[in-house]
């Protein structure tokens, strides 16, 4: 090391900033929460304001704890950590600056326009075009500086946590662009370019490798830094760390079909999505085996320091959730837990338990450093530890308790073959004391946080008057690597081919390729690159390339332009956040909503709306249940029609104008994506519609509804719901044969 | 590091063997551990678990489509339910006069009727989103076999549900006496007349 020592600081500044944002969304994002599991357990919390009912509020929550909470402590995490595990300030500060600020807007933005009911319709990708692209750019910003950072290094070789980093960054862009390419059709609307079974397989690629990428790796990345630092202890297994690495990032990208089995996917692919979740288990579990296995011959901290108990019991909760995770991929269980509170169980013991506690954990951690100080209180730290843990148990049993009973529910049937729980409503009122539970533990969870804000408030007052600027030495990197020999035992058989096969296998298992890789940026990037890309075309290709996969049905037409505008009403009010339209191959299903959903029943559905939570029934084939006039009142107060019901009342639709002057553009878009209109809906979508809804209106003023409500939004809406399911009964009921459609698929492309 | 106790630092003892790599960032080390036997052993297990699986259903193997499953499942209950519907026998006009003479019954029945059918045919039966059930006029068919079999199977057409999904078939049958016991009752401020004229229950 002949180079000259160069000297260097490092920027605290933006990690001060991500941390103030963390705490800060983290406490907006659940109290929003808190908010929403209250309405569940009395509806009059909706208050009867549009902005502030639960299909609105939903995608708010989900958005705001996962891009705002996590997201900005992610943020704190890798501005700190990367900066000192490879001994250079950050690339650039005026980024640093554009990347906070730019983030905290997108934030705001999103505030503003969810509650608003501007939507894609598509969970955890509601956010409309133009914040899409805000995203992006910023996004753009952060792998500037990271990648700058590392390419400025003073540190041969990427440390474990730098690979995650890199794997959440670079999968995070390619998930976000390609499931949110859409065709604007206006400032804050737009149409999926997907239709139906291709659009559900893209959003639950999506979806599902936002958990990975998002929730997952980056903390991963945050625990190999923060959790040895904090332990003062090595980690237990630098080889675990690789293979876990590799097999995490190949491996996780298939598994997003799970959350489709059963429906209108073609079987093969949901195969895919639960085998791979099933080979996940080991990968994922490494990580933990990794993190809690660095703790040994320092439990004794543990019993000291609440942020290595944060940490501990944040592992056991990633442990936990991705044993969960696989066992409810399995088909078999899935049947049970889909759609029930078993998957908000799933979730929030992964978001609470693993990414919450992590993040409180390093926050903690961060505090003293970053503020130059010590901790306020260490006492009060360890009781929000007590005051969450409790939270969290009572949030996830009582939704377990809740997830099972429903799904058991749903499923029964009495001696004679009928449905024991044949009314909907039954199988919600007997959840409401699960719903009280669950409002306490997270109660119980936010007021931690407020401890927490409280702590970490008092400890920013006694920070010094100016922070220290420390001053660190390390010398450049040489422009040249001599690579270390690799330590081998020796093979005495020359150049046997046996020999030759243990020279590889042990070259394989002892790492040292990987070690080049790991002072290869370059080459680590375009692997993780190809490990993602490879997996997911194994998937997408086929699903958009095999016409087997969704055979047509002659009788499906494309949505009135009435319908069309009364489709987006229903994806404004975020009607998908509690009712799914996806009927499942199950007589317990198809007793209660009628025949099980078809692949070419959704080829019009831009975005898609199979939902993935029945707080309310299925509404696949509610087209024709109802007169129009049920829908009226139901709409106005549910309680009327449906005694028992938790849904809000939407008294605003029977009397807000319909906006007919979109009419045409939205069709005209439509016609864009591929959607068969014909010349009268491209030429007079608007008179279309208005004629349409003149028909409705006259039949619920007949049948001694309310008058003058075909210029109101509940037309719309009641035209779309009474479209839904309908057009397969129709006849002619298939092509060719006269079995069920679905028969054609049955056996799946999977040759 | 006075506070650690013998078993702590019997266990440091016990990792002070293994072998730490040269490596170190920011003052954090690694070891060079072996990957544990167990979690090797589960994963080539998953894996194993995984390729059977796909070819148990997809490759040939004797596994069943959902579908096909769900079809024996249908196959299934349709010859139960025919086998229970011969055994009950068939409805007549005369088995449910009686129940409609079964004062006790009748009261039960009142709880089913307030329950389901008031939201639409109006707390007495004046008719709401439905017709009126207290005037002596009847839309599908004229006896009371064919209320019965109104209620069974719904009028889909019309937003009427098949009420033979929901309630057991006994529950139908005392819903059709009720509502034949209703007929003429002529409830104040009811809907408007709607189909044929029958004969009042009295």
């Amino acid at each position: 090391m002949t180079s000259r020592v160069e000297r260097f600081t490092y920027d605290d500044r933006t990690v001060r900033m991500f941390v103030l944002a963390t705490l800060v969304w983290g406490i907006v994002g659940m109290l929003v929460g808190l908010l929403l599991a209250l309405q569940l357990a009395m509806h009059e919390m909706n208050f009867g304001i549009p902005w502030l009912t639960f299909g609105r509020l939903r995608p708010l929550h989900t958005n705001a704890v996962i891009f705002a909470f996590a997201g900005n402590a992610i943020f704190a995490a890798v501005y700190y950590s990367m900066q000192r595990l490879l001994k250079a300030r950050t690339f650039s500060d005026l980024l640093s600056k554009f990347h906070f600020w730019g983030w905290q807007l997108i934030i705001v933005s999103a505030a503003i326009t969810l509650p608003l009911g501007y939507t894609q319709g598509k969970e955890y990708a509601e956010l409309e075009w133009p914040i899409d692209l805000a995203i992006a750019v910023v996004w753009v910003a952060f792998a500037i500086n990271v990648f700058g950072t590392i390419a400025k290094r003073r540190e041969r070789h990427l440390y474990v946590a730098i690979w995650f980093y890199i794997a959440s960054l670079i999968t995070v862009a390619v998930l976000h662009i390609f499931n949110n390419l859409v065709i604007p059709a206006g400032l804050l609307k737009s149409y999926s370019i997907y239709a139906g079974v291709q659009d559900a397989f893209m959003q639950w690629w999506y979806g599902h490798n936002a958990v990975a990428f998002v929730l997952t790796t980056p903390f991963l990345g945050l625990m190999y830094y923060f959790l040895p630092k904090a332990a003062g202890r090595p980690v237990y297994s630098y080889r675990l760390s690789i293979l876990h690495f590799w097999t995490l990032v190949f491996i996780y990208i298939w598994a997003g079909p799970h959350h489709l089995h059963y429906t209108s996917l073609p079987g093969w692919a949901s195969t895919l999505g639960m085998i791979f979740s099933v080979m996940l288990w080991m990968p994922s579990w490494g990580g933990m085996i990794n993190g809690l296995l660095t703790l040994r011959g320092a439990w004794n901290k543990v019993a000291a320091d609440p942020v290595l108990k944060f940490f501990v019991v944040g592992i056991t909760f990633y442990g936990m959730s991705t044993f969960e995770g696989p066992m409810m991929s399995v088909k078999s269980v899935n049947a049970l837990s889909h759609y029930t509170d078993w998957n908000i169980a799933h979730v929030h013991g992964g978001a609470l338990g693993w990414v919450g506690f992590m993040t409180i954990g390093m926050l903690y951690w961060l505090a003293p450093r970053i503020f130059q100080t010590k901790l306020h209180s260490v006492r009060l730290a360890t009781m929000h530890f007590w005051i969450a843990t409790i939270g969290i148990v009572l949030y996830v049993v009582s939704m377990w308790t809740a997830g099972i009973t429903q799904g058991l529910m749903w499923r029964a049937f009495d001696e004679t073959g009928r449905l024991a729980y044949p009314d909907f409503v039954e199988t919600v009122t007997k959840l409401m004391p699960m719903y009280w539970v669950r409002a306490v533990g997270g109660s119980m969870y936010i007021l931690g946080m407020l401890m927490m804000a409280w702590n970490v408030f008092k400890t920013w007052k006694a920070r010094p008057a100016q922070y220290k600027e420390e001053e660190h030495e390390a010398p450049a990197l040489e422009k040249t690597y001599k690579e270390p020999p690799e330590r081998l035992a020796p093979l005495t058989a020359g150049n046997a081919p046996v020999a030759g096969l243990g020279k590889w296998l042990e070259r394989l298992f002892k790492g040292y390729w990987h070690r080049r890789w790991e002072r290869l940026p370059l080459t680590l990037t375009v692997m993780v690159v190809v490990a993602v890309v490879t997996a997911s075309l194994f998937e997408i290709v086929p699903t958009f390339l095999i016409k087997s996969n969704v055979p047509t049905i002659s009788s499906v037409k494309p949505y009135t332009p009435l319908e069309l505008v009364g489709r987006d009403i229903y994806l404004r009010e975020g009607c998908y956040n509690c009712h799914s339209q996806m009927i499942r191959p199950f007589r317990s299903e198809t007793e209660r909503y009628g025949e099980y959903s078809k692949p070419g029943e959704f080829v019009y559905d831009h975005p898609f709306q199979w939902g993935s939570r029945r707080i309310g029934p299925d509404l696949a084939r509610v087209g024709g249940k109802y007169p129009n006039l049920w829908h009226v009142r139901h709409m106005e107060d549910p309680r009327s029609t449906t005694p028992g019901s938790l849904m809000p009342p939407y008294k605003w639709l029977l009397t807000g104008k319909l906006d007919y002057s979109v009419v045409q553009k939205r069709v005209d878009v439509m016609a864009m994506l591929g959607v068969p209109y014909g010349k009268q809906a491209l030429s007079s979508a608007q008179s279309m519609a208005q004629a349409q809804a003149q028909t409705i209106a006259a039949d619920i003023a007949k049948q001694g509804g309310p008058k003058g409500l075909a210029d109101k939004e509940i037309i719309a809406l009641i035209a779309y719901l009474q479209r839904l399911g309908i057009d397969i009964k129709a006849a002619p009921k298939t092509k060719g044969k006269g079995k069920p459609v679905a028969s054609a698929e049955a056996k799946g492309g999977a040759r | 590091m006075s506070d650690k106790t013998n078993a702590e630092r019997a266990a440091e003892a016990n990792i002070e063997h293994e072998k730490l790599l040269e490596h170190e960032y920011d003052g954090i080390r690694e070891y060079d551990n072996p990957l544990p036997s167990w979690w090797t052993g589960i994963f080539i297990a998953t894996i194993f678990f995984s390729v059977g699986y796909l070819i148990w259903y997809h490759g040939g193997g004797p596994g069943k489509s959902e579908h096909d499953e769900y079809r024996a499942e249908v196959a299934e209950y349709i010859k139960r339910a025919a086998a229970a519907a011969a055994k009950a026998g068939p409805v007549t006009v005369g088995s449910l006069k009686k129940l409609a003479a079964n004062t006790a019954l009748m009261g039960t029945t009142q709880a089913t009727f307030t329950k389901h059918c008031v939201v639409c045919h109006g707390s007495q039966g004046q008719g709401k989103i439905g017709p009126n059930l207290t005037d002596n006029y009847q839309i599908h068919g004229t006896t009371i076999v064919d209320l019965f079999n109104t209620i069974l199977n719904g009028v889909p057409a019309k937003g009427m549900i098949a009420w033979g999904k929901v309630l057991k078939r006994h529950e139908v049958m005392s819903l059709a006496a009720y509502v034949f016991k209703l007929r003429g009752t002529n409830v104040k401020g009811g809907k408007a007349k709607e189909g044929k004229e029958v004969a009042s229950a009295k």
